[in-house]
């Protein structure tokens, strides 16, 4: 394959070029209720061509070989047009050329598990779920998803790497009269077929909590004193605080810029906060970005202080700050962003009873559904929760939405528990999906979230 | 067209395997342009393919598909494979239509030909005419795309297709953050954004130069077009045949009954030729019609690809797609129900009548987090990324950290106004709705 990819390379005229080549086989298993809607494992490929020249950079992804003539051709006229109309030419950070191959080690390979088992798998999970009186249909799911990769640049990169995540779980909806409750079971990794086996217990939990949730009361709208558990406090990290440390949302965003400048006390003390894509047995992990660029952790926030951000090597050369391997593309149909691959909340040394009591009055919110940020204002859901009286849990109460300025919400950040647990399925959308972006935090307490409430 | 004629072959080894065999084809063609604080900065293009073998043998569905065409037989081997694990097929494939399709023009062949510097061009010019009027951050992003599909089936459907879609939305951005006021503009072929769209964007964002909080408590809520898919979302979701299917539908035993207020009227129009994207027949084959969900408040019937359209009984609607709404790749997609051109059909009130009828409230510009409520329940909860404050029929400016939380049922069954513009927006062309009572959260003030 790297022969293609040079012979590609060669018939581009620019200051730089690089190409990725890339096959992503899914195997899939899908229940809708009782019934099996889908099982097969099918592949997709391409070629992703950038080209930089005279500070112009321009992309274009391709299916077939016997296209790439036409898409260095579009490229070029592209590139062109972008210098002549860029208002500073693009520079690409000095990156060290790697030449290696990397491939993720995995407990059990599930290239090697037959699909049947992963039917068998699937459909047990879902009987769990099914098995609850007041559970009327699930969404039941298991896929494995492996891109091989290749990466030729004309500095001299030639990279392989292989990805595979694992995934399972969906929706689980329970009903009774008129209401209708959906809670979720997001499980898997990206370190083999072990991550979504032995689950029973999640499908289980989850299926109780559906049913538990039909006798809840719904929260009341209003301002909260807050502890969200990991899953939670992870997604708020993500979507409130992280897609702000992608420099490219930055770079030419200059009131955002302004305010995220390194240095800046963003944060109450109790807030540090790393990105680390070479953490293995993490879904984020990987070692090089798809710009041929050894990942490595970034601290991006220490005791409330920014200390640095995510960058493509665009962005590092924009901001004159060192790459940290972070421009990630969804599969061979896009050119690489800016993306975070495990950010987390770094554990403070507070017990989760601590931070109740702490609280006293107030709102304990578990497990993430659906979240949105748009630049200082943040939107997630909550699956559920309980009220908080006095420091000890009460009741259960459900349709829970919080929203926030991102901001005010990192200073009302009281106090960080002390153990930290990650996400174990992803699908940020920025354009494109990324499937392993993982999140995680320890559960932390927060003043003055507004809940809204029906 | 050369999109079926990998296809045919394909299908003939297919169906010699099988009792029934589906291709579906597409081949896309892709430029993006965008523009940040006012200045071209990325040129991102795209020539993509593929296609989606399905087979049926013993009532038993297979799939795969496959992007590069050169190779058929790992297509056809994944398919047959995939049988062995007995998923449920759909009665049977899409045979000819019955009566010829419609021929809607989708195409304007000179799109392809536009030279990128030519968008380039009239991004310049929307640039320019935005800077002069509002102090904002101003970012754009420009689309052609030329799309081709194709389906092919052992019954005999042998339909082809094509789109040419030019878009280009501009965004004003509100200081410090990356929430935007914005409005598309969408057309077959190549044509310069109205003024009267630009003017919208300039006078929404001049609004929220001044920060106003909102009162907490109910009150009147003003969607504007590009919002209204908060509330569509979740009449799509209870209406489609899967959920019916699956008892998650709180209106499945409702159909003749009055369930919004009679000035809702929510239809899907595949055959609406004058906006882009006119769809003959669904990724199944299955010719389209107008359907309407609610025709004046009054639920008239459900959606469904053929797979569910079997399960209930009912003939498929003609919206079996391979909908990528949410990311995804087409080809890998399996049809299911799904609204595709989906419009809430315009009333007679002007936006300025709708903001100068409003004694208090909230207008909701764009929401944050509008798949985070029950869906199938109908309820959402919402933030707002950009919201403005109404006092006494005019609009005061930013409203900041508020939630409108609510249920569509509720909700929609307290309209106080239907604006007369249909804008194109995310799910569907949807005009401004004005309701009455609904709850919002936020800081006492």
């Amino acid at each position: 394959m790297f022969d293609r990819l040079e012979s590609i390379l060669a018939k581009v005229d620019a200051d730089y070029a690089d190409v990725r080549y890339e096959r992503r086989t899914a195997t899939s298993v899908a229940f809708n209720g009782p019934e099996l809607t889908r099982i097969g494992s099918s592949s997709t490929d391409g070629y992703v061509l950038r080209v930089l020249k005279q500070g112009g950079l321009a992309t274009m992804a391709f299916t077939r070989f016997d296209d790439a003539d036409e898409a260095v051709r579009k490229a070029a006229e592209h590139a062109a047009l972008l210098a002549r109309h860029a208002p500073e030419p693009v520079r690409l950070a000095e990156v060290e050329v790697v030449q290696e191959t990397y491939a993720p080690e995995l407990d059990i390979d599930p290239r090697t598990v037959p699909i049947e088992e992963k039917l068998e798998l699937t459909r047990r999970y879902n009987a769990i779920a099914l098995g609850f009186d007041k559970v009327v249909t699930t969404v039941t799911g298991y896929a494995d998803i492996v891109r091989e990769k290749h990466f030729a640049s004309t500095e001299g990169a030639r990279i392989r790497e292989d990805l595979v995540t694992t995934r399972t779980g969906g929706g689980i909806t329970a009903k009774e009269g008129a209401l209708i409750q959906t809670v979720r079971v997001s499980l898997g990794g990206s370190h083999g077929f072990a991550t979504v086996t032995g689950c029973e217990e999640a499908f289980e939990h989850k299926a109780r909590i559906a049913t538990e949730l039909l006798a809840a009361e719904p929260v009341r709208g209003g301002s909260y004193s807050v502890v969200l558990n990991p899953l939670l406090a992870g997604v708020f990290t993500h979507e409130a605080f992280g897609h702000f440390s992608e420099a490219d949302l930055l770079e030419d965003a200059p009131t955002m810029r302004e305010r995220m400048q390194l240095g800046a006390k963003l944060g109450s003390d109790a807030v540090s906060i790393r990105d680390d894509p070479t953490l293995t047995g993490r879904l984020g992990h990987y070692a090089f970005d798809d710009e041929g660029v050894r990942a490595r952790p970034t601290q991006l926030m220490k005791e409330g202080v920014l200390t640095g951000r995510l960058h493509s090597r665009r962005t590092a050369a924009a901001f004159g700050e060192p790459p940290s391997g972070h421009a990630v593309a969804e599969d061979c149909r896009y050119a690489p962003i800016v993306r975070m691959g495990t950010i987390f909340i770094e554990a403070g040394g507070t017990s989760f009873d601590g931070l109740l009591e702490r609280m006293g009055d107030g709102l304990y919110l578990l497990d993430n559904k659906g979240g949105q940020t748009a630049g200082e204002s943040f939107t997630f859901g909550a699956q559920y929760g309980y009220l908080v009286k006095g420091g000890k849990l009460d009741r259960m109460v459900r349709d829970i939405n919080i929203t926030g300025n991102l901001y005010e919400t990192l200073q009302n950040i009281e106090c960080v528990g002390d153990e930290v647990a990650y996400s174990r399925t992803g699908g940020c959308g920025k354009g494109q999906i990324n499937l392993r972006s993982c999140y995680g935090a320890p559960h932390i307490l927060v003043r003055n979230v507004i809940v809204g409430g029906v | 067209m050369e999109i079926l004629s990998h296809a045919k072959a394909l299908l003939q080894q297919a169906q010699a395997q099988s009792d029934e065999a589906e291709v579906f084809t597409i081949w896309e063609a892709k430029d993006e342009v965008s523009y940040e604080n006012g200045r071209l900065k990325e040129i991102d293009s795209s020539i993509q393919c593929g296609a989606a073998l399905r087979v049926i043998k013993g009532g038993k569905l297979g799939f795969a598909y496959a992007k590069n065409p050169d190779e058929p037989e790992a297509l056809l081997r994944g398919a047959l494979a995939s049988l062995q694990g007995g998923a449920e097929a759909p009665p049977g494939f899409a045979g000819p239509p019955a009566a010829p399709l419609p021929s809607l023009d989708t195409v304007d062949a000179d799109l392809e030909g536009v030279p990128t510097d030519a968008i380039v061009a009239e991004c310049d010019r929307v640039v320019g005419w935005l800077k002069e009027r509002v102090a904002g951050q101003v970012n754009i992003n420009a689309t052609r795309m030329v799309t081709r599909f194709g389906v092919l089936t052992s019954g005999g459907a042998e339909l082809e297709g094509g789109a040419t879609v030019y878009a280009l939305s501009p965004q004003v951005l509100l200081p410090g953050s990356h929430a935007a006021v914005y409005r598309t503009f969408d057309a077959k072929g190549f044509a310069p954004t109205p003024e009267a769209l630009l003017e919208h964007v300039a006078r929404l964002y001049r609004a929220t130069e001044q920060p106003a909080p909102p009162k907490p408590g109910r009150q009147q809520v003003l969607f504007l077009p590009e919002s209204v898919y908060v509330l569509a979302w979740r009449l799509s979701a209870a209406t489609s045949g899967q959920e019916v299917y699956e008892k998650a539908s709180p209106v499945a035993e409702r159909v003749g009954e009055q369930v919004l207020d009679g000035r809702i009227t929510f239809y899907d129009d595949p055959l609406d030729d004058t906006v882009p994207g006119a769809r003959a027949f669904d990724d199944e084959g299955t010719p389209t019609a107008r359907l309407a969900l609610y025709d004046k408040g009054v639920l008239r019937g459900f959606y469904a690809d053929r797979l569910y359209a079997g399960k209930l009984g009912m003939a498929p609607t003609g919206h079996g797609h391979k909908a990528t709404r949410w990311g995804g790749e087409t080809v890998a997609i399996q049809p299911s129900p799904s609204l595709e051109h989906l419009v809430i059909a315009p009333g007679q009130v002007a936006l300025d009548d709708m903001i100068g009828s409003m004694e208090r409230g909230v207008i909701v510009v764009q929401p944050l987090g509008a798949h985070s409520g029950n869906i199938p329940n109908g309820d959402f909860s919402i933030g707002l990324s950009v919201g403005l404050t109404v006092e006494n029929g005019e609009i005061r400016g930013l409203a900041k950290g508020a939630m409108v939380s609510g249920n569509v049922y509720e909700t929609l069954g307290r309209v106080v106004a239907v604006g007369d513009r249909l804008s194109p927006a995310s799910f569907g062309r949807f005009p401004a709705v004005l309701v009455d009572g609904v709850s919002v959260a936020a800081k006492d003030t």
